[in-house]
């Protein structure tokens, strides 16, 4: 049924409406412009005025321009039109041709100049057309006087045309009388652009044949166009483009791959005028002064009170009284029946016509009559409409009928508004019209009766190239179907339904977009309301349909979005059949592309509304199956037809899937089984849209690429790995999480090894840190789980894996990965193991052999990086042993256990040490000393090379790549200190705080034995060290343990008194180990603190020895120890003629004899008093004697 | 050169593995892992600067005794003193140790207070101070002389008149700078000034208070083993004193990452810097390596452990049982 209404209404309503629009358009088609200029302009003729000074000044430029164009083509004879002395214009060039005949199917515009009036065949001035009179230097018009023009044809007849009357508010200035009968008329305003199709007339319009240059000086400052940029300049040539050029002297050069000039200027775009020519992409949007200028423009003089009275008022006065009309065809009262009604109707509507046809023959009404033709004609409409629609005022019965009185009256109105071409008369009509459907009930036949309106208005838009009245049909369609029958969409309430309501719809969508397509087709969408016309018959449509949507089926609005998606599918391909993408500048932006006709606005809102349809419909992995599915037929559309933007919806699709699939990872707890694994319930989908990711980033041609297909490959493959990393961290347990990103990461890096998709590379680095740093949390600060293998799991393959790659990229070929990125690939990959194998084995090894283990991996690694010249393995040499030393102050000295009478103290503690002097003298054994012989605590005289200092300067011997850094072996120092820490704490927790001071003495003596056997300095200062603590442990414990008693009742005494002369003993020879200051071999090797240190050491001896002493010895024989001791130390002092251990002794004897006089000689009783004396004065005269004795030795010792 | 490297290398990795295999076979302890060793030796360092000035500025026996009778009057007037019997009898006994301190100089004084909290302490100059709840405490005359050995340990040790021992320097010196510069304010100035560095000093060195008591324990040990009393009373006091009044926390967890070691390590490092006591099964640890240490002399002897003369108030030195349960035999 809905067909044979359609076909119905196809061929009684539409066909002959659209002919006779279309006979009528023929016919008025050239006054069209005068007639908006008239209407638009009639009352604010003041602004007018000015707008005409400057056109014709602009008129006069285009027509130089023409002139010039006309002698450069060969149409105008050499020199007409051109001033005198000027020089010949270049011939063209070769291969452009003259400009082509107007198009066949549309007649020439004759000169406007021409066309008689249709009131009475007598011409007159057409108000606000003033004539342009000719200036004082005009020469005569150009077609009578010159040659005729080649490429225009001779003018057809036209038959005579009425001139709108158009009143003037204000006496039009005196003019010239030549005025009067100049053939010419005004031209368009400037301000109106010329649009696409009719650029090509400019040739054909020699009127206004004048002088150049002749003109007065304009008053007003005539704009200049703008710089343009580069990319359109190189475009094809626009008006202004040739205007411009016109303007200089110098000939057109085609661009390179650009066609000639003449080619160009054929039809400014080098195209076939007619259906199927596009406008150029290039053209720039209409400068026209918009609808909110042109009433500012209107309100800005004085006339702004007579607009709004006698136009304004006029036509919501003929608003009012049609509603009016419309509301008493509809109420039923019983005085008049329904045919009083429809005739009171008819007679209201014929009145108000008729006295509008009367009133416009005067020009002071012109404005008010057109209220009264559009109330007049929207009273007959709308009563047609009630004979068979209003039940008050039902006269015919039958639908068909009645619909065909009401398109008559429909057609007959808009027939009358199409004689004044007038685009806002047109509009009041069929705003009009649309009103009466608004107020009227809801019937079929209502809903019939917007069928004729929209036809007519199409193809009365269509053929009369308006640009408002098409868009304000549409949202007066969608408005109209909104507030009557949106409901109806969904539930058609109507029994016995001749047509649907989704019916009337969708005739409505179709027709709005067929007209959108047909103006694409014919190149009309660069103008401004034009290009509302698809955006908002979409937005309409869907709009409308969505406001009243069912809540009760859940398929219902998922398949009407789909059928939706699949008809802008179809549109999408015939917009890219009439608008092919090449047509456009590569650099026109979409939004721009989507508005000129191009399929890019189609095709998104297919790719939208076929997604929320998906999203309706599907949940889980359908729903991502969806997604994909869209994703990859937009994707490899574009990959195929070699459009960025199809590829860009199809990334943007799977964005979205990916962003569904991050949904369910959040909310979605259940879990499935598959293949014996235990999984989220979500996994397959995830992975299927990883895998499909990865493809289509591998499908992507590699470097070198256009830039868009490396955005596309990073937009599927980063979104894949953000999948995939959140899919695994879900999936698996927290202590593998850094295993398993750090195996995708390693994939990824193989991918960028194999092809030449950098983008997997850096994907592979952030995949990679993120490992990394979780590695590090989650071994170093999180406990592990309970299952044995998670250490295994979660480290040990991370060790293997990035041992791998960390060899294979140092040491194999780099694959497509780039050179720069490799060593620091490389280093990093080996941190990671490195430091996943010391964890392991923390987590493996029991507290105390955790620090073995390590030294061990240290060892390794050791050698690996001095072998291989692999610095970085080299500096986690130094980490591991730092982590060693520092593992081992934390656990080995306070180790409790034992085995075979060693202590785990020794047995875990000796092997560090030893691992420590092995790779201080593998480092020495590296890095050469600079000067052979010197040590490393000693520096050369004169110091190092300042070059050689810098860090990461390569040793002398050892330039090799990868060799030791003078940075590396200036820190090789360092390790000189851990092995003596290591053992004097060793010591410490071994003997007890006070026990260990032998260990601590006799360590010192190795150190300084060393240190200045070695020349290592670093040893000596930590000899001096461990001496003067060594030192303050013996004179603050005295050698006594807390345990210890004193006198014979201690059980160890005599183990005391031999740690104590071990002390003593070791100090005196550290001593003797450093050169006396008179060695002269020694210069330059020696710092000032070994010199005084060698006195040091004998002080610090003599000092303890003093002190054990005074503790052991009784205190009446003390006085004749400490000579004893005195005395033997001045012996010894002349025997090895050592000076300290002289001085020492005489301190301490004159530290003995001041304590006889002070102290014995109150305190000491009996025999002991002068024994002390005695012995002590006896031991005094000896030395004397021997320092007399031995005088000139003893100068010579000096 | 390279054939030595080499087997140094070969060397090197047999000894870490050696020793790694050699522990694993052995008899392990679980063993703390922590700075404590780090902390421990800094100490040790602390203590021997803190020595040498502790060294240049010893008062005499003689006033630190009459201090300690100044504090021990106003303690006097503080507490009750028990019972003269109690306080005859630990005076006995206290006499019976004194015999081998390192400073005979020092005059030893034992009160016994009426109170029944179980503690001890000492004041400088050989105050000694015994609770009768601690009286109570003890089962034998050995582990009551341990007890007090402790406490003359701390006497004998100086660590009672270490406490005053700058504070009576700053006195000193800020009364003579009033004598020569005249004026209580320069006194005042100088004795608020020392009082600050006091202050600041107990706080440095309170790190190793805690050495000053494991010193004790072992001097006190050896005191009463040199009086011939049991070793094992030492060691056996102190388990009951952490049976009764230990807090019995479960063991800390075996730390199960690397952080949480770290971070445990300075938590007890930080923690135990304020302790003024370490924890008893520490000291029972050291006591028990004290004895190991001197098994050779205690080999052979016999040593007494008193449990009638305890129960009777009777010292050893007046009867001495000859039963077998009250000697213990190395």
């Amino acid at each position: 049924m809905l067909e044979v209404l359609l076909v119905f209404f196809l061929v009684v309503v539409v066909l002959p409406l659209w002919f006779i629009i279309h006979t009528l358009s023929r016919l008025s088609s050239l006054r069209r412009s005068l007639d908006e200029v008239g209407q638009s302009l009639g009352a604010q003729l003041a602004a007018v005025r000015r707008e005409l000074v400057m056109s014709r000044q602009r008129y006069r430029r285009l027509r130089q321009r023409t002139r010039r164009l006309a002698r450069r083509l060969g149409l105008l004879p050499e020199g007409e039109g051109r001033p005198a002395g000027a020089p010949p214009q270049p011939p063209p060039p070769p291969g452009s041709r003259p400009s082509r005949p107007p198009h066949p199917e549309r007649p020439a515009r004759p000169e406007r100049s021409a066309r008689p009036s249709r009131v009475g065949g007598r011409p007159r001035p057409v108000p606000g057309a003033l004539p342009i009179p000719p200036l004082p230097s005009e020469s005569p018009p150009a077609s009578p006087a010159g040659p005729p023009l080649p490429a225009v044809p001779p003018l057809p007849a036209v038959p005579p045309l009425p001139a709108v009357p158009i009143p003037s508010a204000s006496p039009a200035p005196p003019l010239p009388a030549a005025a009067e009968s100049s053939p010419l008329v005004a031209p368009e305003p400037p301000s109106t652009p010329a649009p696409a199709s009719l650029a090509p007339e400019i040739p054909e319009a020699p009127v206004a044949e004048g002088p150049i240059g002749a003109a007065p000086p304009s008053p007003i400052p005539v704009p200049q166009p703008p710089p343009r940029p580069w990319s359109a300049r190189r475009s094809r040539i626009d008006p202004e483009t040739m205007a411009a050029t016109l303007e200089s002297p110098v000939s057109i050069e085609p661009l390179p791959g650009e066609e000639g000039p003449a080619a160009a200027f054929g039809t400014l775009d080098g195209r076939p005028p007619g259906m199927g020519r596009r406008a150029s992409p290039t053209e720039p949007p209409p400068s026209g002064p918009s609808w909110l200028e042109q009433i500012k423009a209107s309100l800005s003089g004085e006339e702004w009170e007579a607009v709004v009275g006698g136009s304004w008022l006029n036509k919501l006065g003929a608003l009012i009284l049609v509603i009016g009309l419309a509301l008493f065809l509809n109420y039923s009262y019983g005085h008049m029946g329904p045919a009083g009604r429809v005739a009171t109707g008819y007679v209201v509507g014929l009145a108000l016509l008729g006295a509008g046809l009367w009133l416009e023959r005067q020009e002071r009404y012109q404005i008010f009559t057109l209220g009264l033709k559009g109330g007049g004609w929207a009273a007959l409409y709308y009563t047609s409409y009630a004979v068979h629609a209003l039940e008050a005022s039902r006269l015919i019965e039958s639908p068909a009928v009645g619909m065909l009185l009401l398109a008559g009256v429909a057609a007959a109105m808009i027939a009358h508004a199409l004689q004044y071409r007038s685009e806002p008369v047109a509009c009041l009509a069929y705003f009009i019209g649309y009103a009466t459907l608004i107020i009227s009930p809801r019937s079929d036949y209502s809903l019939l009766a917007s069928l004729p309106l929209l036809a007519s208005l199409l193809i009365v838009s269509y053929r009369r190239e308006w640009d408002q009245t098409p868009l304000l049909g549409l949202i007066l369609s969608y408005v109209c179907y909104a507030l009557g029958y949106g409901d109806v969409f969904w539930h058609p309430p109507l029994s016995d339904a001749l047509v649907s309501g989704k019916t009337i719809l969708v005739v409505h969508w179709l027709a709005f977009e067929a007209f959108d397509l047909l103006e694409v087709a014919r190149g009309r969408r660069t103008t401004g309301a034009a290009r509302a016309v698809f955006p908002v018959n979409a937005v309409g449509f869907i709009g409308v349909a969505l406001m009243h949507a069912p809540s009760g089926d859940p398929y219902a609005l998922p398949h009407f979005l789909a059928m939706t998606g699949a008809a802008y599918l179809v549109s999408t391909i015939i917009r890219a059949w009439l608008r092919p993408p090449a047509g456009f500048d590569p650099a026109t932006p979409t939004v721009e592309r989507a508005l000129a006709g191009g399929y890019e606005g189609a095709v998104s809102l297919t790719a939208v509304l076929m997604s929320v349809a998906l999203f309706l419909r599907f949940t889980g992995f359908r729903l991502v199956a969806g997604f994909l599915l869209l994703a990859e037929m937009l994707f490899v559309t574009g990959r195929q037809t070699r459009q960025a933007f199809l590829r860009l919806l199809g990334i943007l699709v799977y964005e979205v899937g990916a962003l569904y699939g991050f949904h369910l990872m959040v909310t979605v707890e259940a879990t499935r089984e598959l293949f014996g694994l235990t999984m989220k319930a979500w996994t397959p989908g995830l992975g299927l849209l990883i895998v499909v990711g990865y493809l289509d980033a591998l499908l992507l041609p590699g470097e070198p690429a256009e830039e868009f297909d490396g955005q596309s490959r990073a937009g599927f493959s980063v979104t894949a790995t953000l999948l995939a990393v959140v899919c695994l961290a879900t999936n698996l347990r927290g202590q593998v999480h850094g295993a398993a990103w750090l195996a995708l990461a390693l994939a990824l890096l193989e991918v960028a090894w194999r092809t030449t998709r950098p983008e997997f590379a850096w994907q592979a680095y952030g995949v990679g840190a993120l490992a990394a740093g979780t590695m590090l949390i989650q071994n170093l600060a999180r406990d592990a789980g309970p299952d044995a293998w998670e250490p295994w799991v979660g480290l040990a393959l991370p060790v293997l894996l990035t041992g791998f790659t960390a060899w294979r990229l140092r040491f194999r070929e780099n694959g497509n990965i780039p050179l720069t990125h490799l060593p620091p690939v490389s280093d990093l990959s080996a941190d990671i193991g490195v430091g996943a194998l010391l964890a392991l084995l923390w987590h493996l090894l029991p507290p105390g052999l955790v620090a073995i283990g390590w030294g061990i991996v240290a060892v390794v690694i050791g050698e690996i990086g001095y072998g291989w010249a692999w610095p970085r393995l080299r500096l986690h040499l130094q980490v591991a042993l730092a982590l060693t030393f520092g593992r081992a102050l934390m656990a080995n000295f306070t180790l409790l256990g034992e085995t075979a009478g060693l202590s785990h103290r020794v047995l875990t503690v000796v092997p560090l040490l030893a691992l420590f002097v092995y790779e201080w003298l593998r480092g020495e054994e590296e890095a050469p000393a600079p000067e052979a012989g010197a040590g490393d605590g000693d520096a050369p005289p004169g110091g190092w090379p300042a070059g050689e200092a810098a860090a990461g300067c390569s040793l002398p011997g050892a330039s090799l790549p990868g060799a030791m850094t003078s940075a590396e072996r200036d820190w090789q120092w360092w390790w000189l200190y851990p092995p003596t820490i290591m053992a004097a704490m060793l010591f410490r927790f071994e003997f007890g705080r006070v026990g260990m001071v032998t260990g601590w003495a006799l360590l010192t003596a190795g150190l300084v034995a060393v240190g200045r056997r070695a020349r290592l300095g670093h040893l000596r200062a930590q000899s001096y060290l461990l001496a003067v603590m060594t030192f303050l442990r013996c004179w603050g414990t005295d050698f006594l343990p807390p345990s210890a008693l004193p006198g014979e009742f201690d059980p160890n005494r005599g183990d005391r008194l031999l740690a104590g002369a071990a002390v003593v003993l070791a100090f005196f020879v550290a001593q003797f180990q450093l050169p006396r200051r008179e060695d002269p071999a020694l210069e330059g090797h020696l710092t000032p603190f070994d010199r005084q240190f060698r006195a040091a050491f004998c002080v610090l001896g003599a000092m303890i020895l003093t002190k054990l002493i005074y503790h052991e010895v009784s205190g009446h024989v003390l006085s004749i120890a400490w000579g004893c001791e005195a005395a033997l130390l001045l012996a010894a002092g002349f025997a090895l003629r050592d000076r300290p251990l002289r001085l020492s002794g005489m301190f301490l004897l004159f530290f003995c004899i001041l304590k006889l006089l002070v102290y014995d000689f109150r305190n000491l009783e009996g025999a002991w008093r002068y024994l002390s004396f005695c012995l002590v004065g006896a031991l005094v005269m000896g030395i004397s004697w021997a320092y007399s004795r031995f005088r000139d030795k003893l100068r010579e010792l000096f | 050169m390279k054939r030595v490297r080499t087997i140094g290398v070969l060397v090197l990795l047999a000894l870490l593995i050696g020793s790694a295999i050699v522990v694993t076979l052995g008899r392990s302890r679980p063993s703390p892992v922590g700075f404590q060793a780090v902390v421990e030796m800094a100490l040790d360092a602390q203590r021997d600067l803190d020595q040498v000035g502790k060294q240049a500025t010893r008062v005499s026996d003689a006033e630190e005794m009459r201090l300690g009778e100044k504090i021990a009057g106003r303690a006097g007037r503080w507490w009750p003193m028990a019972r003269q019997d109690q306080q005859d009898y630990v005076r006995e006994v206290g006499r019976s140790l004194v015999r081998h301190v390192r400073r005979p100089g020092i005059r030893y004084t034992f009160h016994v207070i009426d109170d029944g909290m179980v503690n001890a302490f000492a004041l400088p100059g050989g105050q000694i101070f015994i609770m009768r709840g601690m009286l109570r405490f003890v089962e034998t005359e050995a582990e009551l002389a341990a007890v007090l050995g402790h406490e003359i340990a701390h006497v004998d040790l100086r660590h009672c008149i270490d406490l005053f021992q700058y504070e009576l320097v700053v006195k000193k010196v800020a009364g003579a700078a009033g004598r020569v510069f005249g004026g209580d304010l320069t006194e005042f100035v100088i004795r608020a000034t020392g009082q600050v560095g006091v202050l600041v000093h107990r706080i440095i060195t309170m790190g190793y208070q805690k050495q000053l008591e494991f010193d004790a324990d072992e001097q006190g040990w050896s005191l009463a083993v040199a009086a011939g009393y049991d070793p094992e009373a030492a060691t056996a006091v102190f388990a009951r004193l952490d049976d009764q009044f230990g807090g019995h926390e479960a063991p800390p967890r075996q730390p199960r990452n690397p952080a949480a070691e770290i971070a445990g390590a300075i938590h007890t490092a930080a923690g135990s810097y304020f302790h003024s006591h370490p924890p008893t099964p520490e000291r029972l640890h050291r006591l028990r390596q004290v004895k190991e240490a001197n098994a050779a002399g205690l080999t052979g002897g016999q040593y007494y452990i008193g449990r009638w003369n305890l129960r009777y108030l009777t010292s050893r030195s007046r009867e001495e049982r000859r039963t077998v349960d009250e000697f213990r035999r190395y």
